[in-house]
């Protein structure tokens, strides 16, 4: 398949978003016929898009280097699986998997829907397509990756060597199922105010896809994570780094839009602020997209630059903004499902609350990112906001919403008392905080990790506490049991996602707090001792890989004559892009990690050569990626509430009340 | 746990200091400052001979008494204050250190204004409803 007829079928899915998202927009009333054919259009736009991608992927498997794209990105040696990863892993190929992502949430609409009323699907189906339609167009006007070469390259000039392993060939599909996910939030939302019914039915619509995106966003960024730690041999995992921070203040804002929109679909409260949060979600993850792209802000995970089409995105940014913004500004007092009245104490206002914190967090994470461009557009000052500017007002917000986190659920709608629950949580509080107080004083943690335990205990605690309490366990395990097993699978996710996120904050704090690390410079044979343990380099050996030529280290790690590990750290040079890269050799103990990355070697003084190793004892550093891995769980699992699927009647619902006065009368 | 990394046989590229605890004063320090070489890498991370070079002046510096303010102060003046990761309070930075509270503080008030709104005014829809009714009724059946 060439790529010219992928280039056609992409052009031809532009045609057909442009349509889609006319007919969508505007004659959704226009009876069935009109609905229906929106959601054709959206399958064959789907389809289109597939096989332009389809034969982009095929020219990368078949090494066409007479393709520009090709050429840039690819090589003849790469194993395959890094050829097919290298279609996206370059700025016009992912641009191309952003479409088709973009289509295929349409599609996926189209096909599994049908619970949505059919004027707000072929609407939300619509305001998809001209988001298809705006990426189509912006790459096929700035980004084209079907682009020819006259005459055609012998070779290619290889993907980023970074790039070529497992985990970051599926870190970007995720993240971009993710971002592209809020972009049919983002639609949902849009349709659901043409419609002027931002109501609990809505509300249901608007769930599984908010959550779907948000789980994708919450692998895409832990697989990242996961590799920043084993790949880039610094021993840590979260650098603050702007790539970084652009996908996770979408993470934040889609964390903020399932909290909120289970309260708009149970309650009928928070319609405003899940419009809101659909529409800033997907702002945020274009202007990811953007600082990503754009080279705007120095970063060392930033991989395709360019300015100026980066320039072109924000303007993207500005469209959807202005359109969602502006149609909430003019359409909002429209709404005719009116607010659902709730008391100061109660789980909405805790849901408020959650709101509050998690959006000014990422506004704060926002505007650290950017700051340095702003200040320096402003007076050309120069300065750099790194990770102790996040972790002095990141942490301590995301803590005050931890601390809320637990009684949240106890939580009754509408209504609550406070005190009967403080009560009985104080037991659970008393023992987090000898939690702390044990983590300060028996290991000498520094104090905000001894807060970070506490709180992650915390979590974790009152998460198992509101299980037992909803099974009423002091009724016997019979009650207990029968209760849990009638629980809802959406209230299952919550007390998985709550349970990883303490997870996560227990090993985040204690690995960041207690890490220990030394960099030595060892000869063959010989060993230095690190806190307690000794660390002896046996051999270094050379040798090849299907692309690369390799150095690997043979690392013994003992404590007492014993040995702990023997790691085999390699260091990797790949010719063809001229870059040296780390695999880094782990010895997992427990949770824990013994951590050694191999460095260069020199010639010392004396004449003897010698590696630089950094090595790192890293504290229950597995539970940071278990409690992601727990948190996308809780999400899956609150995916497959049965409710979500089959969707309730909610156009007869809601027109069985209305009908009531009039046989009254 | 608590020892040093003592050298056997091999050699440390930046020899840590003799006292514990100015050793984890160091490591931390290290973390904050930019390496003026790298894209975006603190001292800490870098294996760039001029990072390298600034590891082993932040610990003679702090081996000779400076306090962590000093040290950052001592790097700002020689490289610019875009070198600290953790910028100092001033007329550049204030907005930055200001943004988190202030935004915390004016989104709090709002929501403080709009529920003292909805307290003076207790009258629910369905209230309303029910109220419009009963003057209906009321009306009718004079």
């Amino acid at each position: 398949m060439s790529v010219e007829l992928g280039h056609f079928a992409a052009i031809l899915a532009f045609a057909l978003a442009l349509a889609q998202a006319g007919l969508g927009i505007f004659a959704a009333r226009r009876g069935a016929g009109a609905q229906a054919g929106v959601s054709r259009l959206a399958e064959a736009a789907f389809l289109l898009v597939a096989v332009a991608f389809a034969s982009l992927a095929a020219a990368y498997i078949r090494s066409d280097f007479s393709v520009a794209n090709v050429a840039a990105n690819s090589h003849v040696a790469k194993p395959l699986l890094y050829k097919i990863a290298g279609t996206w892993g370059n700025h016009e190929g992912s641009m191309l998997l952003w479409c088709l992502i973009a289509a295929g949430f349409a599609a996926c609409a189209a096909w599994f829907g049908g619970s949505m009323s059919p004027s707000l699907r072929a609407r939300a189906i619509g305001v998809q397509g001209a988001v298809s339609a705006l990426s189509l167009g912006y790459m096929l006007f700035t980004s084209n990756p079907f682009a020819r070469l006259n005459p055609a390259p012998g070779s290619g000039a290889d993907l980023n060597p970074l790039l070529q392993d497992p985990a970051l060939a599926f870190h970007p599909p995720f993240l971009y199922l993710g971002y592209v996910g809020l972009s049919f939030a983002y639609s949902l939302a849009l349709a659901g105010m043409i419609e002027g019914r931002t109501d609990a039915a809505w509300a249901r619509q608007m769930r599984p896809w908010a959550l779907a995106a948000w789980i994708f966003l919450s692998i895409g960024i832990g697989l990242g994570a996961y590799w920043a730690y084993y790949e880039l041999g610094w021993g840590g995992w979260w650098f603050w780094d702007p790539v970084e921070n652009a996908s996770f203040m979408p993470w934040l804002a889609a964390l903020a839009l399932i909290h909120s929109a289970s309260a708009a679909e149970k309650r009928g409260a928070l319609a405003q602020s899940t419009v809101l949060l659909a529409i800033t979600g997907f702002c945020l993850s274009i202007l990811g997209t953007f600082l990503v792209r754009s080279g705007a802000i120095t970063s060392v995970h930033a991989f395709a630059l360019d300015p100026e089409r980066g320039l072109v995105l924000l303007g993207l940014m500005a469209v959807a903004a202005i359109a969602g913004f502006g149609l909430y500004a003019w359409r909002s007092g429209n709404n005719d499902a009116p607010p659902a009245p709730f008391a100061i104490v109660s789980r909405e206002s805790a849901l408020i609350v959650n709101n509050l914190f998690l959006g000014v967090a990422a506004a704060t994470v926002l505007f650290g990112t950017i700051y340095p461009l702003i200040l320096e557009a402003v007076n050309g000052g120069q300065i750099s906001v790194g990770p102790p500017y996040f972790n002095a007002t990141f942490a301590p917000l995301m803590s005050m919403a931890f601390l809320a986190l637990p009684v949240a659920p106890l939580l009754a709608w509408k209504r609550a008392a406070l005190a009967p629950i403080l009560q009985q949580l104080s037991v659970l509080a008393a023992l987090c905080l000898a939690i702390g107080a044990l983590t300060l004083a028996a290991f000498g943690a520094p104090i905000w990790t001894a807060i970070g335990a506490g709180l992650g205990a915390w979590l974790v605690l009152g998460t198992l506490y509101e299980l037992l309490q909803r099974g009423n366990w002091r009724a016997g395990p019979g009650v207990f049991w029968r209760r849990l097993r009638a629980r809802p699978a959406s209230a299952w996710g919550m007390t998985l996602a709550h349970i990883g996120a303490g997870v996560f904050l227990l090993g985040a704090t204690i690995e960041t707090g207690m890490r220990l690390e030394a960099t030595i410079s060892l000869g063959i044979g010989e060993s230095a001792a690190f806190y307690g343990r000794s660390v002896r380099l046996e051999a270094v050996e050379q040798g090849s890989g299907p692309n690369y030529a390799l150095e690997r280290g043979t690392v013994t790690i003992e404590k007492d004559q014993r040995v702990l590990a023997q790691l085999k750290p390699e260091r990797r040079f790949y010719p063809v892009a001229g870059m040296p890269t780390s695999e880094v050799g782990i010895g997992n103990r427990g949770f824990s990690d013994l951590y050694v990355a191999l460095g260069e070697p020199n010639a010392g003084a004396d004449g003897v050569r010698r590696w630089t190793l950094r090595v790192y004892w890293n504290p229950l550093i597995d539970l940071v990626f278990w409690g992601v891995g727990l948190m996308a769980l809780g999400g899956l699992v609150s995916l497959t509430e049965r409710r979500l699927r089959i969707g309730a009647p909610a156009g007869r619902r809601k027109s069985a009340p209305a009908s009531a006065p009039v046989a009254a009368e | 746990m608590g020892a040093l990394t003592g050298l056997l046989m091999g050699v440390a590229l930046v020899a840590s200091l003799p006292d514990p605890a100015q050793e984890a004063r160091a490591r931390n320090l290290e973390r904050e400052i930019r390496c003026v070489q790298c894209v975006a890498e603190p001292i800490a991370q870098s294996n760039a001979p001029i990072a390298l070079d600034m590891r082993r002046i932040l610990r003679d510096q702090i081996a000779a008494g400076a306090s962590d303010n000093e040290v950052r102060a001592f790097f700002a003046d020689r490289y610019g204050e875009g070198v600290l990761y953790r910028p100092r309070l001033n007329l550049q930075s204030w907005a930055l250190w200001a943004f988190p509270f202030v935004l915390l503080a004016a989104i709090i008030g709002f929501l403080a204004q709009r529920a003292k709104a909805r307290a003076a005014a207790p009258l629910t829809v369905e209230d309303a409803q029910a109220e419009a009714a009963l003057a209906a009724l009321e009306t009718r059946q004079e």
